[in-house]
Parts: C-alpha cells; sequence; structure tokens
C-alpha cells in the first residue's frame, strides 16, 4: 500500500500523509469491505491508489515524468530475486506486463497506475486518442486472458 | 443523457474498469452497469486486472513511526459516519479531498460507505 502511494506520488511524506489516511478511511468504512472482492491488502491498495491519484492531480499537470514512467516500466517488468517470493499470481501478471509490445505496457501502466485518461496517454504519446484507447484496452484484455487462463487451471 | 448499449460499453469496459473515464461518460457507463449484470460481471473482471498491475509495484516500507502515527489517527468508528468530511488530522486539505480532486472511481463498488461514492451520487 505505501509502495503504491510512493509510486504514484513520487514523494515520501505525501506518501505517509495518503497512507495514513488510507487507513482512516478504511476504518471508517469497514462495513463496506466486501470480502469477494479480494484480500483485504488489496482494498487497502486500491483505497491508497484512488488517493494518490487525486493527490497528484490536485497537484500536477502531467501526472508522470518520461524518466519516472519508464522506471516504473522496468521495475513492473523484471523479475529480481525478491519477486520470485512474490504470489504466484503477481508472477503471472508480471510476465503477461513484460510480454506485452512496449507501446501497450506503457500505455497499460499510465492508466493503470498513474491514472491518466486516454486522452492524457495520446497527448504523451503523442499518437491519436483511438490509438491510446486501443492500446490501454488491448493491453487489458491480454492480462485478463492470463489471468483467466491461470484461475482456471487452479 | 442518451442509453448506453453493452456494445458501447464494452468498447470502454478498459477505461471504465480503470476508472479513467472523463466524467459523462463515466456516468452514462455507470448508469449501464447499474442495469446490466452482465456487463457489471465483465467490469469486475477488469477491476481485478487493475488490482493486479497495482499488485506488481514493490512494497515499500513505511518511515520509522509510521505505525504508532497512524494509530493515534484513528478514532473509534462513530455511529453515524460524517457525511462529507475526509480530513487528515495531520495535514487538513492534503488534496485528498479539498479542492481541485475530483470524485470517482468505481462507484459500484464501494457505493454504500465511500465519501466518493456518496459525492457522485
Amino acid at each position: 500500500m505505501f509502495g503504491v502511494a510512493i509510486a504514484v506520488v513520487g514523494d515520501a511524506q505525501l506518501a505517509e500523509d495518503i497512507a495514513q489516511l488510507t487507513f482512516e478511511r478504511a476504518w471508517r468504512h469497514a462495513q463496506v469491505y466486501d470480502a469477494r472482492r479480494g484480500s483485504v491488502r488489496t482494498w487497502l491498495t486500491a483505497i491508497a491508489h484512488h488517493l494518490a491519484i487525486d493527490a497528484v492531480r490536485a497537484r500536477r499537470a502531467n501526472p508522470v515524468a518520461p524518466e519516472d514512467l519508464d522506471a516504473l516500466l522496468d521495475i513492473v517488468t523484471q523479475t529480481p530475486e525478491q519477486q520470485a517470493l512474490a504470489a504466484e499470481t503477481s508472477a503471472g501478471v508480471r510476465t503477461a506486463v513484460a510480454a506485452l509490445p512496449r507501446d501497450q505496457a506503457r500505455a497499460l501502466v499510465m492508466a493503470g497506475i498513474y491514472g491518466m485518461t486516454a486522452q492524457q496517454v495520446a497527448d504523451m504519446e503523442r499518437i491519436p486518442l483511438g490509438t491510446a484507447k486501443t492500446r490501454i484496452r488491448t493491453a487489458m484484455h491480454k492480462l485478463r486472458r492470463t489471468l483467466g487462463a491461470e484461475e482456471s487451471r487452479r | 443523457m442518451s442509453e448506453m448499449t453493452c456494445e458501447q460499453l464494452r468498447e470502454l469496459d478498459a477505461e471504465l474498469a480503470l476508472d479513467i473515464l472523463p466524467a459523462r461518460e463515466r456516468a452514462r457507463a455507470v448508469a449501464h452497469l447499474d442495469r446490466c449484470p452482465g456487463c457489471r460481471g465483465h467490469i469486475e473482471q477488469l477491476a481485478q486486472v487493475g488490482d493486479g498491475l497495482l499488485g506488481l509495484l514493490p512494497g515499500t516500507e513505511p518511515p520509522v513511526g509510521f505505525e504508532s502515527r497512524v494509530t493515534a489517527g484513528l478514532q473509534p468508528a462513530p455511529q453515524q459516519a460524517p457525511r462529507s468530511r475526509c480530513r487528515s488530522p495531520r495535514r487538513p486539505g492534503a488534496g485528498c479531498c479539498g479542492p481541485g480532486s475530483r470524485s470517482r472511481r468505481r462507484p459500484w463498488r464501494w457505493r454504500a460507505g465511500s465519501p466518493a461514492g456518496r459525492r457522485a451520487r
């Protein structure tokens, strides 16, 4: 959860504020937690993600600097040894993201992690809006197929 | 506001699941989900893909003292949740709910309790 906040906002102090706010919000709305949706960890991560994106939107016109995007892309596609300990699902997603064409992976990270709209992706990549939408959608559907195949194997 | 068909919704499915649609399109899409269980299930699946993506970010250890600060910040849950506030005691107006923030995010998931969901309604 803290990792998500710092990846999106890029500032330790703000990330801590967001993490704290996440706990406060989760505490206040614990009755809304839906166990079918996944682990509490996933739930908290999603709350932190929302708060982080809102914080970035309130602060900057450009959600992410190009060099930060590249660094994050490396992080989510590389499989260093510490990641070997991560959950199997996570390893599957990582492999699937790494298998995407680079332009689709970029669009996916911009949209899915930084919360950029398709228009913002188009502007940053200097591509037509329709192309940005297609990249985001194609990437998401590829990942869904990968995850779906994993679930059916369990 | 015109009705959105299943076909139109599926064109926007990934953007909806990641909650990056512009407000107007999002409102139409959410209205469709309210009455279409099939599309709702489809979007839920894609939203889980989005959650999985967040799971790839490295877990970073919070700074020293974080836990005690969080514990100190938590109040016993009130009988009735406050209607409109979400405010960090440490830094009021830190941006999360302040002016300039937009209400967003998957209202069909956390509708009942989330301040964002309430504001969206």
